[in-house]
């Protein structure tokens, strides 16, 4: 992992950063902005991918969250913890596109959009250890795949964010992603079921 | 396997979901532009209904049965005027059928790259806008004591 954490999954010199970038954006600097955005745009991404958005939705849900940071920008109590606020208030994002699915298309339709693309990721991977670990993650319950997924937004999100992201508490991330991990090494080692879905509640 | 184990393996996935699952450089481009939204001259008008939030503890209840899915009624409270939205299919977009409860001088649809719309407001309040765009909308309209009013962002 890349940031040095606190108990509390918060890291010191991230949040110093983060502070200052939101004061300049409160005083209209635009590529203070921009970097802001830049910094954050994959945590947003890989929130909504993990809670298993389509590409299209996954857009209008990140965009959706920009806005109502513009919207927020002067009363925000805690721009320190800039990155939490986004997680929480994107999973909201995320939580209401998948309400407004669930009354227009029936359980089977929404598994046919958000479901398996195993195969068309791996024609994009031509390493072979990388396409087995990308099928050894498809391979995984929903409950792995949804936190390796979210840890896997470049750069490294927080465990504070992580937490708000999948509204799970930040002492459970750790455990949780040791023994996910170890599930996908056992993926990888018996090479079991590549092709299989994966069955609900499984972990 | 040790934490070090763990880290490169976590490493190795972060890298692979890059190449795979990376942000669309659309969505990088919108985000930038996004900043073109704010204005500190307004006042917000909060939503207070949506039908499309069951149990939400917000005031509609989700219209249920065939046909009536696809119609969704927002309620917004702000400046001393509520407006109700009525959001359905029309073609290929999206038809904003509105009523406001008091007297308003101007009306506008923004999107969330900065651009707008405007909207003729009948002398009932009452309102359409055809050919919304997909993607998250807000109102702008001003009250009669002249107190410019924006609606929080919704997503058709």
């Amino acid at each position: 992992m890349g940031p040095a954490i606190r108990g509390d999954g918060m890291d010191p010199l991230a949040e110093a950063d983060a502070r200052d970038l939101v004061e300049r954006v409160r005083d209209g600097d635009s590529d203070a902005w921009a970097a802001l955005t830049e910094r954050y745009v994959g945590l947003l991404w890989a929130v909504a991918r993990s809670m298993r958005l389509s590409e299209a939705d996954a857009a209008d849900a990140v965009q959706t969250t920009w806005l109502r940071l513009v919207e927020a920008l002067d009363g925000l109590r805690d721009p320190a913890r800039i990155g939490s606020w986004l997680a929480t208030t994107m999973r909201r994002e995320c939580l209401a596109v998948l309400r407004r699915r669930a009354r227009v298309v029936s359980a089977d339709g929404w598994d046919q959009v958000a479901g398996d693309t195993a195969a068309l990721d791996e024609a994009l991977l031509r390493r072979e250890r990388d396409a087995a670990l990308w099928r050894a993650f498809k391979g995984l319950g929903p409950r792995c795949q949804s936190l390796l997924r979210m840890l896997m937004a470049d750069p490294a999100p927080s465990y504070a964010e992580v937490s708000a992201a999948l509204d799970m508490p930040v002492g459970g991330i750790g455990p949780t992603r040791r023994r996910c991990l170890d599930n996908l090494r056992k993926i990888m080692l018996t090479g079991a079921h590549p092709f299989e879905a994966p069955s609900p509640g499984n972990v | 396997m040790s934490e070090r184990d763990d880290d490169a393996l976590m490493a190795e996935l972060r890298r692979i979901a890059a190449e795979v699952d990376p942000v669309p450089p659309g969505v990088l481009e919108a985000a930038r532009a996004a900043i073109a939204t704010r204005h500190l001259d307004h006042e917000l008008a909060e939503l207070v209904a949506d039908s499309a939030d069951a149990g939400s503890g917000l005031l509609f209840e989700a219209v249920r049965g065939p046909g009536a899915a696809e119609s969704r009624l927002l309620t917004f409270d702000g400046g001393g005027v509520q407006v109700d939205v009525d959001l359905e299919p029309a073609g290929s977009g999206l038809r904003l059928i509105g009523q406001f409860t008091g007297p308003v001088t101007e009306c506008g649809v923004e999107r969330g790259d900065g651009g707008s719309v405007e909207v003729d407001v009948d002398e009932l309040g009452r309102f359409v806008a055809d050919g919304v765009p997909p993607g998250p909308i807000r109102l702008r309209y001003r009250s009669e004591i002249g107190q410019l009013v924006r609606t929080a962002w919704l997503v058709p």
